[in-house]
């Protein structure tokens, strides 16, 4: 299988050309209004926009995120992993298989749109086997400008009076406070824009608390995350530059998926980077350099801490070429050091590629050195109008690593999980965008994937199909829907359901009398069926049956939003992990203030 | 939980409608209210009467209100105290006139907080809230000079882990004003 998808991959390079970034059916574009519409207030939110099963949470804070049709037994593992980036540059705040998303340098009211490109790419010379989930801050008008931005929920099934009957059962949640503040100040060609941000969650779930028995109440009642950052943007060159500084911290239990551990941690990530793109009438580049530092360390609560360290992480690239021609180069370097008690490991990686941007092809082929291992990855895509507003896209991505005998990696660093020998991933996908249907213009897409050395259970090979469709132009009502069955096989078939075999998505949003912007969205999924984390049977997690509301209503000629989201308005019970809290109804009422008034139309 | 949904979606289509009189009147609603279905609460507290206030605007042909009423629960059996303060969300929409009557009906949501007059409580736990979704009917007589008198029922499902019925008969008056304008100002 893998070399059959290493043939497909090279003889596609050949033909047609690609980075999947151009395929409609596998990217999301969340924008302002996508972010008030969903009820967006922290950044771990940004996790509910992967597809149903793209993400499986205990505390509602931070997440194991995979895709749709692979496991997260093997997501957690070594390798298959989502590539994040603020404005380009990368944000490793991963640990052990759980992304600490509220610890990326940057507040939830300093972000213009998050864009979401599901299945394997090259990106910036690195294969993401997943895929990329990309943050762009916004770009701060003229003069001084502030946003403030506060919201306070309630999980339904609190016992209230029935604690004193037989009737009560243990659940108390407050979802919040989620609260941050940014100001910036923008003079001709530059601009800052610094804030701050406090977000909170309870973990008072009876599924929590009574997993941890006679440890609970030594637990910090709570999981949090706060933290400072600032954006310095300026235009110099031909292109525009950013300066990205900042610091996250989270506190709190922590149950870390790769080692099934809970852990009571503080984490604290410090990020310092700058990106950007330069331009002559020649020549054209863009670059990112950063360094991130990741320090773990014990609350000191009664359970066992084994993930105390130290970690930097530093990466640097730039990608370069003539502006007449459709060839660009580029080469990085990706550098880390990790200190663990008594142990000191570090390691390094090269890498180069080649990029080609054609009128309907693109393609990139990458080569990566990393000690012992060798990694060759290339993606391809082609479009072709078929028939009147008719397109078919053909994008193909695969790579091989090929790896040092003893070498296990966990985040990236040398670890006691074993998986030696070859990994690669093949990929290929057709999507046909054809007329309007419904007033939205559908794209049908047909996938089939390969996955191989992951994780030490074998090869994984599947396929899927599914539908993309939204309205492109402003309506009346706007709506989208997306929708996929995928079949899973080989290691992971029938051992490994942890993500469902299909999805469908739909929402649709409005603006009402007095200016209401009413949202309402729906998800479905099959259940999950997930191996045994402890001793026992294999878990059942029930379906997905989410509706969602919110609306939104702009005031003082949009210099105030008040807001509120309903969550699970059919209170069917929702829960993405075995170990995790089971989420109910649940209300959020949120404030933002915007001075001066947010401008034209409103996002809002 | 579905008929609560469909009733405020509904609510908000049948709102919609000529948007530049929105956020023009401004009405002040007090009445009295009782509490006959409170699912099993009632094996063990009694309520009382309860009062409320609220102020209201039209938005489109409905009318968009935010209360608050307060109200207090004796117990039967011997358990602790405890009142309620409810915070409410009204959206209605007139469907029906019969004479002088106008008849009007539309979705609700409260957060309904709890607080237990219990001192062996620690204190995080005394306070407590929920939210309810629910239903509301209401028939409104004009008497003249801008008064009004109205009687409003409304079924809801209080969110508790014993998801609990609950049933608010309403009685009072309105007196409906124009909205000052810096207040229509900062509505639109």
């Amino acid at each position: 299988m893998t070399r059959i998808a290493m043939s497909v991959g090279l003889l596609a390079l050949l033909i047609w050309p690609t980075p999947l970034s151009g395929q409609r059916s596998a990217r999301r574009v969340i924008d302002a209004a996508g972010i008030a519409a969903a009820g967006w207030h922290h950044l771990a939110d940004i996790a509910s926009a992967l597809p149903p099963g793209g993400t499986a949470t205990v505390d509602g804070f931070n997440h194991a995120m995979t895709s749709s049709r692979t496991g997260f037994v093997e997501a957690s593992g070594s390798s298959a992993r989502w590539s994040v980036r603020l404005d380009g540059q990368s944000m490793p705040v991963s640990l052990e298989g759980l992304w600490i998303l509220d610890a990326i340098p940057v507040a939830i009211t300093q972000i213009d749109s998050v864009v979401i490109t599901d299945g394997p790419r090259v990106v910036d010379g690195r294969a993401a086997l997943l895929g990329t989930i990309d943050l762009y801050t916004r770009r701060p008008r003229r003069g001084l400008s502030a946003v403030a931005d506060y919201q306070h929920g309630d999980e339904s099934g609190d016992p209230g009076p029935y604690r004193y009957t037989a009737r009560t059962a243990p659940n108390v949640e407050k979802l919040g406070p989620f609260a941050s503040g940014a100001a910036a100040f923008g003079a001709g060609p530059v601009s800052i824009d610094a804030a701050a941000r406090y977000s909170s969650l309870n973990i008072t779930d009876a599924r929590i608390v009574n997993r941890l028995p006679g440890v609970f109440g030594s637990l910090q009642s709570d999981v949090n995350a706060s933290g400072g950052s600032g954006v310095l943007t300026g235009r110099l060159g031909g292109g525009e530059h950013r300066i990205i500084a900042g610091r996250g911290r989270f506190t709190g239990l922590m149950y870390l998926p790769a080692t099934g551990e809970d852990q009571s941690a503080r984490v604290v990530v410090s990020h310092a980077g700058i990106s950007g793109s330069a331009s002559t009438s020649a020549f054209a580049a863009r670059y990112a350099i950063t360094a991130t530092l990741l320090e773990v360390d014990s609350l000191g609560a009664a359970l066992p801490f084994t993930i105390g360290q130290d970690r930097l992480i530093g990466d640097a690239f730039i990608e370069a070429g003539g502006v007449s021609s459709r060839f660009r180069f580029g080469a990085g370097m990706n550098a880390g050091r990790q200190e663990v008690p008594g142990v000191t490991s570090q390691r390094r990686a090269e890498r180069a590629w080649a990029a080609f941007a054609g009128r309907r092809e693109t393609a990139t082929l990458s080569l990566e050195r990393s000690l012992g291992d060798l990694r060759v990855a290339m993606s391809a895509r082609r479009e072709a109008a078929i028939a009147d507003s008719q397109t078919l896209g053909l994008s193909v991505t695969a790579l091989n690593t090929w790896r040092d005998s003893d070498n296990a990696w966990m985040d990236g660093f040398r670890s006691s999980a074993s998986h030696a020998g070859s990994i690669a991933v093949g990929d290929v996908r057709a999507d046909l965008t054809t007329k309007q249907l419904l007033g939205m213009v559908p794209t049908w897409y047909v996938r089939a994937f390969a996955f191989s050395g992951v994780s030490d259970a074998g090869e994984d090979y599947g396929i899927a199909a599914g539908i993309v469709a939204s309205t492109i132009v402003p309506r009346r009502v706007n709506a989208s829907l997306r929708g996929e069955v995928s079949q899973t096989m080989g290691a992971t078939g029938p051992d490994d359901a942890s993500t469902p075999g299909g999805f469908v998505e739909a929402s649709a949003s409005t603006v009402t009398s007095g200016r209401f912007h009413l949202a309402l969205s729906a998800r479905y999924a099959p259940g999950t069926v997930w191996p045994q984390l402890e001793p026992g049977a294999d878990i059942r997690l029930p379906e997905t049956r989410r509706i969602d509301l919110s609306v939104n209503k702009p005031m003082w000629r949009n210099r105030v939003r008040a807001q509120l989201v309903i969550r699970n308005l059919l209170n069917a019970a929702e829960v993405t992990h075995p170990l995790g809290a089971q989420w109910n109804l649940r209300t959020h009422l949120a404030v933002t203030i915007a001075l001066p008034p947010v401008p034209g139309g409103s996002p809002w | 939980m579905k008929a609560p949904m469909v009733l405020l979606l509904t609510a908000f289509a049948a709102a919609s409608g000529q948007d530049s009189t929105s956020f023009s009147e401004l009405r002040l609603r007090v009445s009295a209210f009782r509490n006959p279905v409170i699912g099993h609460i009632a094996d063990d507290w009694r309520p009382g009467t309860g009062g409320q206030v609220e102020l209201a605007t039209n938005v489109g042909r409905g009318d968009l209100g935010l209360s608050v009423s307060h109200i207090r629960y004796t117990p039967t059996s011997g358990k602790p105290p405890f009142t309620g303060t409810m915070f409410t969300l009204a959206l209605m929409t007139p469907f029906m006139s019969v004479a002088r009557m106008e008849l009007s009906a539309g979705a609700r949501l409260t957060d309904l907080r709890l607080d237990i007059d219990d001192p062996a409580l620690v204190g995080g736990l005394r306070t407590e809230e929920e939210v309810m979704l629910g239903a509301i009917a209401r028939a409104r007589l004009p008497l003249g000079h801008r008064f009004s008198a109205f009687v409003d029922g409304s079924w809801g499902v209080l969110m508790l882990d014993t998801k609990t019925p609950v049933v608010l008969l309403h009685a009072g008056v309105e007196r409906g004003m124009r909205m000052p304008g810096f207040l229509r100002e900062i509505l639109r």
